[in-house]
């Protein structure tokens, strides 16, 4: 098991991965924060540009973006399970495959983005569009940071730098993922569903 | 977290994004 945050820290329990993911977690969390509080305002004062934004966005898209998160997450957490048994071949495996299914996101959004332009769907297209595009590509950059973190304990754990009994960096990969996944669920109803 | 409980989980969550895309395609969720 990975080391606790601090020594004689934690007497209840272990926080997994390090105390620098738990830093930038929190980070992310208070700037997402800060995005939905925009949308809201700007709910607020168009609620009709908000009620009919969705129609013209491809619900697909969203949706298999959620699937594909949401099942490279479930990997990940194969990986870790897979680790604490020593097993690395199993958590390179469960590591590449969220890693592939990860990389279906920024593929399916640069067709959903092609398809909105084709559709008059830019950056001009409103206040709901312009929102849409701030978040969901600044959520973009987040989810390639965890891309690359991924193909990182990926390497990581072909070099056999991970244990059963220290695998800090692939929790810390992990959580850091889970936190992406967790930012998009929100994203997909307050842009793709809710009117 | 057990596995078992992550897979449940997961599952729901699947479950959810189905009605979620079904709801956003025809415009079911208007009013929320």
């Amino acid at each position: 098991m990975s080391q606790p945050l601090a020594d004689g820290a934690i007497t209840g329990g272990r926080v997994p991965g390090n105390a620098g993911i738990w830093v930038g977690i929190f980070c992310v969390l208070v700037e997402f924060l800060l995005l939905f509080t925009v949308y809201f305002v700007a709910k607020a004062h168009y609620p009709e540009a908000f009620l009919t934004g969705p129609d013209k966005l491809a619900t697909v898209a969203g949706a298999t973006i959620t699937v594909l998160l949401l099942t490279s997450g479930y990997c990940m957490v194969k990986a870790v399970a897979a680790i604490r048994d020593n097993r690395r071949r199993a958590t390179l495996v469960w590591i590449l495959l969220a890693l592939a299914l990860g990389l279906g996101y920024p593929l399916v959004k640069f067709f959903e983005i092609r398809w909105n332009i084709a559709h008059g769907v830019d950056n001009t297209a409103g206040i709901f569009y312009g929102v849409y595009y701030y978040l969901t590509l600044n959520h973009l950059v987040h989810v390639s940071w965890g891309i690359l973190g991924l193909g990182w304990v990926a390497v990581r754990t072909g070099i056999g730098a991970y244990s059963a009994a220290e695998h800090g960096g692939l929790e810390a990969a992990a959580v850091y993922w889970h936190t992406t996944d967790v930012i998009w669920l929100v994203i997909f109803p307050f842009f793709y569903v809710l009117r | 977290m057990t596995i078992a409980a992550a897979e449940r989980v997961w599952v729901l969550l699947l479950a959810l994004t189905a009605a979620g895309a079904l709801l956003g395609e025809t415009g079911g969720a208007g009013g929320l």
